[in-house]
């Protein structure tokens, strides 16, 4: 009897551990992080009365930095591409030109306000209009694109003016200069001025200026005129600006006569108050050059200071107008310069150790260089004035320097990963490595007092200082940031590719860096892949790093686990596409990946040429001798065309097979979205039993292709409403990549792009935008077989070996397509779906929203067959089919990035783990967030946090119970005996 | 009453009207209540007996049907849903008609004093009944769907087929 309690309790804590659905606050951290970044800084300004350093990014972020900590104080991102950006100093505020609108933050972050940009297209320049003493031209913002200009009060962005259009500022430099604005085209010596402020400048009439020499595109302008190098570099060119009114003509001075120490190169050009920066652009010859320059005077050179590599903005102190200079040793240590504008004296000079690295650098990189330089002043307790420097380096390091340490420094080189890719951790060799790898070996007294407090915690019998010690030997005790694999395959190595060039290894367990390398600007990798794993566990995995762009494109394998360099080959020809093949080759315990590259072509029209990578004769065996003919598909560049091509043996050529043409596939409207099933997806059943017992085979053909064509994304529509907006159609077409034969085909009127698709096994599900109602619209496919009278026998299947027959494009399987449209309150700008190790858990898809968080959507909401009633069926019931209902649900616990935000996500990363019920999932973006999710709960697993001690308790307690009774009941039985 | 099984005992605990004697060696309880059957075993039997006997053994055959029409009564009341309760009486439902035909020749021995005594045909009575509530435990893991009647039932693991052709999308 007690044994069948035993069992009883059993089964229930087991089926309460199963049963968990979501997660509990405590639980949050315990296997998800979240990495906040604020980007790689390309601008600076010290916030003028808080402790707080304000910057904006490479990756499109404006935010403020808490001066002592290096804390993010606030971000906001813009969207997609920001064309410009522009730190004002009067009022401070932020303002970022995006997506056709200007915006303007506070530095608190809040956006004051908002406009659409005068122009249509072109390049963005948005500038500060000096006061120049005149109240009402205080605090105004010029903003010109393709030339048209609109002047906007900085307050509260109402335009002040009409927004002017001068085709003369269609040139290649725009610049504002005082209150007038001054195009020219490199090469040229003709600049046009064109007022910006008519009732200011008295005259609206555009004037010209002319130089003695063709100028270059390094040019700047300051209150005091505008200067510009001349196009062979040797001179600088100046015009003054008196009461608002430019020189009619440039005068140029050789820069050898000013500056004899310097070597000549290109030279940024940078305005101060009394006069100009130069700085060297060549990164051969450093140095940087004050100039003085007054009205009816020579320029003067007042210092020359050689080996300078970045210059800050000139800040105005109680102790004059200073520039912060800055010099990197060859060991990256940082030397700090504070020069005065007016007299070129320096007034500090400070060395600073290097910026430490994150995680371990790999290979030999140069020392980083500054992107970004800005100076603060503050005043110190004695009275006197100090200074400090935030320098944002190439490595992706952001520090502040200040009185000769470095205060702070924060690591944003992860904060544009473009890809990613999971590879197993090195086994543990023996306990010893693993301590060597960072784990913590806790005690025994740990684990029993972790394993207490877990049970009194459990049974509501703690006090919160007991929880909180809980949470903390919770982190201690944990295994996830230990560097070896484990038998779940829950840790694993993260390895990640950025834009700017750097190739970094990340701990899944809290997204430490394991190692890093970094790739200069032009030899920046644009392809990460997987190339190598081993079955067995002494070899390390490979990944291979490429770079597509010719000349300069490489291949180059990496040892996953240190990031040594296993191997490099460069590529005498540009890659347009890498096309990873599938099965990868199996070369002893190796799985060697095998990848087509298709070489960039000039023209479309030629078959593409193909290299194969690796180049050996395994390889060309693999792709042709497969026992199946191979296909390529690609898109006809610039048109909306689809080609496809056979691939054929060619013995004569370097690479051994050629493409010809097969077919093409013309769309009316441009392209869209395109979808494909991932051929390496574990599938685990090929039909689907409905409640009836009847079958439906799904349609599973791995050369399937969706293709979702329309008007194009931003083109704008014949009419606002009604009829015009029943014109514009998206059609879904479902093509065989083969015979490029079109399955099927679905259009939906009044809709529009951007779409978002997705196809996985047997489903499409695919996000366009209603016109009409401006709502999101999602629509669910799946697709059948419907080869009539096809029968199926359990004897030809048991015993049978060839029963299943394998399947052909070229003889045509008829196909049923189940279609169901909802509306969708997220709107997804990119879809994944989970995936297990055999395919049999229910799969999640996983929608990337505009809103950057990831939701995850259960298959069953999108099920096509979802009966249009309310009252379900015993059958329909037992299928899991839910009631139709026109918009899906939106559960706020289901998204997957809990209550983060993933600034600026971009993709999403799924990867299954040993366990059936789990897969590992890795968002990234400006932000990146991991978590471990398990789409159908975990059902072959216990929690992490499971109290083995309570169920140990409870064992321990029943024994003693039934030795107890078992006692008493011979006693009493004794007793009656006797009576 | 363990000690009862050894055949130690005290003379001097002997004391008359005492329940727990042991009976000499030797002696057969069944010999000194009828030492005339004993003694003349060929005499032919009572009719009235064996017609008794016979009816005793019918009754004993169709005893179970109460129970086994209760225990599938109580099994339709638990309608078809799988749960621990319903799994546990199914199990029952099948495991108990089983265990009791497997064991029905110790149910119905072999008389061998009464030779023509008909065990077979209550034997076969018995089973029947149980065998009734084995065709209801069946038909339940029918109705649960747990038995593999249709061929859908096999086709969930047939491998997916392979394609004849691959194509590399390079888009």
């Amino acid at each position: 009897m007690s044994e069948a309690r035993l069992i009883l309790l059993v089964a229930s804590v087991l089926a309460i551990a199963g049963g968990a659905a979501a997660l509990f606050e405590d639980q949050a951290g315990t296997y998800d992080w979240y990495k906040q970044h604020i980007g790689v800084a390309t601008e600076a300004a010290f916030h003028p009365s808080k402790p707080r350093v304000c910057v904006a990014t490479q990756q499109s972020v404006v935010g403020c930095l808490n001066l002592r900590d290096g804390a993010i104080a606030w971000r906001k991102r813009a969207d997609t591409g920001v064309a410009a950006m522009l730190m004002m100093s009067s009022p401070a505020t932020m303002v970022t030109a995006a997506n056709r609108t200007v915006r303007m933050f506070d530095l608190e972050g809040n956006q004051k306000w908002q406009r659409s940009l005068p122009g249509s297209s072109g390049p963005v320049l948005l500038a500060e209009l000096p006061d120049g003493g005149d109240t009402s031209a205080k605090g105004r913002l010029a903003v010109v694109q393709g030339g048209t200009v609109q002047i906007l009060d900085a307050s509260d962005g109402s335009p002040v003016g009409d927004v002017q259009s001068e085709p003369v500022l269609k040139r290649d430099i725009v610049l504002v200069v005082g209150p007038a604005l001054v195009a020219y085209d490199v090469g040229s010596k003709n600049m046009a001025v064109v007022p910006l402020i008519p009732d200011v400048q008295g005259t609206a009439a555009a004037q010209e200026l002319g130089s003695p020499l063709p100028l270059s595109a390094f040019a700047t302008s300051s209150p005091a005129g505008l200067a510009a190098l001349s196009s062979d570099l040797s001179a600088l060119c100046v015009s003054h600006l008196t009461d608002g009114v430019l020189e009619s003509t440039l005068s140029c001075t050789q820069l050898v006569e000013l500056v004899p120490q310097s070597s000549g190169g290109p030279w940024r050009v940078a305005a101060t108050s009394s006069g100009f920066l130069l700085l060297s652009a060549d990164p051969g010859a450093p140095g940087a050059v004050l100039l003085s320059e007054e009205p009816g005077t020579p320029i003067k050179l007042l210092r020359y200071f050689p080996d300078v590599v970045s210059a800050s903005r000139e800040v105005q102190t109680e102790a004059g107008r200073h520039v912060a200079l800055m010099h990197v040793d060859a060991d990256g240590r940082l030397r700090l310069m504070v020069a005065s504008t007016s007299t070129g004296d320096v007034t500090l000079e400070e060395s600073f150790p290097a910026v430490p690295a994150h995680g371990r650098v790999v290979g030999q990189p140069d020392p980083p260089q500054p992107i970004a330089l800005a100076l603060g002043a503050f005043r110190k307790k004695d009275k006197s004035t100090g200074y400090r420097a935030l320098v944002s380096l190439d490595s992706g390091s952001l520090a502040l320097l200040q009185q000769g340490v470095i205060v702070w420094s924060r690591d944003e080189s992860l904060a544009s990963v473009e890809e990613a890719l999971f590879a197993d951790l090195p086994a543990a060799a023996s306990d010893s490595s693993v301590l060597e790898a960072g784990g913590a070996k806790a005690d025994m007294n740990a684990r029993i007092r972790y394993q207490v407090l877990g049970a009194k915690v459990q049974l509501k019998l703690n006090t919160p200082a007991e929880a909180e010690e809980l949470l903390q030997l919770r982190g201690v005790l944990s295994d996830k940031n230990l560097a070896v694999r484990d038998v779940n395959g829950f840790r694993k190595l993260l390895l990640v590719r950025t834009s700017a060039g750097t190739v970094a290894a990340v701990h899944n367990g809290d997204g430490r860096k394991i190692w890093s390398r970094r790739y200069t600007p032009d030899t920046a990798p644009t392809h990460l892949l997987p190339w190598r794993s081993y079955h067995d566990i002494q070899h390390a995995p490979e990944v291979l790093v490429m770079r597509d762009a010719a000349p300069g494109a490489y291949a180059t394998v990496l040892n996953a686990h240190t990031g040594e360099q296993l191997w490099h080959q460069p590529l005498p020809y540009g890659v347009g596409k890498v096309v990873p093949m599938h099965p990868p080759m199996h070369e002893g315990s190796a799985v060697q990946s095998t990848y087509i590259l298709v070489e960039q072509l000039a023209n479309g029209e030629a078959p593409p040429a193909l290299h194969l990578l690796p180049d050996s004769p395994a390889s060309r065996t693999h792709v042709l001798a497969a026992q199946r003919p191979a296909f390529l598909v690609q898109q006809a560049p610039g048109t909306s065309t689809l080609q496809g091509f056979s691939l054929a043996p060619a013995p004569g050529r370097p690479s051994g097979v050629i493409a010809q043409p097969a077919w093409q596939v013309v769309f009316p409207d441009s392209i869209l979205a395109l979808a494909s099933r991932d051929p390496s997806e574990p599938i685990q059943s090929s039909v689907k039993v409905l409640s009836d017992r009847s079958i439906k085979y799904k349609y599973l053909n791995p050369n399937l292709l969706f293709v979702a064509s329309g008007p194009a994304t931003g083109a704008a529509l014949d009419g606002s409403a009604g009829v015009g907006t029943l014109a514009s159609e998206v059609t879904a077409t479902l093509l065989d990549t083969v015979t490029g034969r079109v399955l099927h085909r679905q259009s939906h009127a009044g809709a529009r792009g951007p779409i978002t698709a997705v196809l996985a096994e047997h489903a499409v599900l695919y996000f366009f935008t209603d016109i009409d109602t401006g709502r999101q619209v999602a629509c669910s496919m799946e697709l059948y077989d419907a080869t009539p009278g096809r029968e199926f026998s359990v004897l030809d299947y048991l015993f049978n070996p060839n029963s299943t027959l394998p399947v052909s494009s070229f003889s045509a399987t008829p196909i049923e397509v189940l279609t169901q449209s909802y509306y969708s309150r997220l709107v997804p700008t990119g879809a994944a779906v989970t995936r297990t190790e055999q395919g049999i858990t229910a799969k999640q898809l996983l929608l990337l929203a505009n809103t950057d968080q990831v939701y995850a959507l259960d298959r069953r909401w999108v099920d096509p067959r979802r009966p249009k009633k309310q009252k379900l069926s015993q059958e329909e019931m037992e299928e899991g089919l839910v009631p139709y209902q026109d918009t899906l649900p939106f559960s706020p616990l289901s998204f997957t990035t809990l209550d983060k935000q993933v600034l600026g996500a971009r993709s999403v990363r799924v990867e299954p783990t040993r366990l059936e019920s789990t897969c590992l999932v890795f968002v990234h973006g400006v932000d990146l967030f991991y978590t471990r999710t398990a789409p159908a709960k975990g059902f072959d697993s216990l929690e992490d946090d499971f109290n083995y001690a309570l169920l140990l308790a409870a064992l321990v307690g029943l024994a003693g119970g039934a030795v107890v009774m078992q006692y008493m009941s011979k006693q009493a039985l004794l007793g009656q005996r006797w009576k | 009453m363990a000690d009862l099984k050894s055949w130690r005992l005290e003379l001097e605990s002997l004391i008359p009207d005492r329940k727990n004697q042991i009976d000499p060696p030797g002696y057969d309880f069944a010999i000194a209540r009828d030492p005339i059957g004993m003694i003349s075993t060929n005499k032919p039997r009572d009719r009235n007996t064996l017609a008794r006997k016979q009816q005793a053994l019918y009754a004993k055959a169709t005893a179970p049907l109460k129970q086994v029409g209760m225990m599938c009564f109580m099994a339709w009341m638990m309608g078809n849903g799988i749960q621990i309760f319903s799994i546990f009486m199914t199990f029952n439902l099948l495991s108990s008609p089983l265990s009791a035909i497997m064991s029905s020749g110790e149910v119905f021995p072999r008389d061998e004093e009464w030779k023509q005594l008909d065990t077979l045909t209550p034997r076969a009575l018995y089973c029947l009944v149980h065998a009734g509530q084995l065709i209801f435990g069946l038909y339940k893991l029918s109705s649960m769907r747990l038995l593999p009647s249709t061929s859908s039932d096999f086709i969930s693991t047939m491998p997916v087929p392979a394609a004849l052709e691959a194509a590399y999308t390079a888009l």
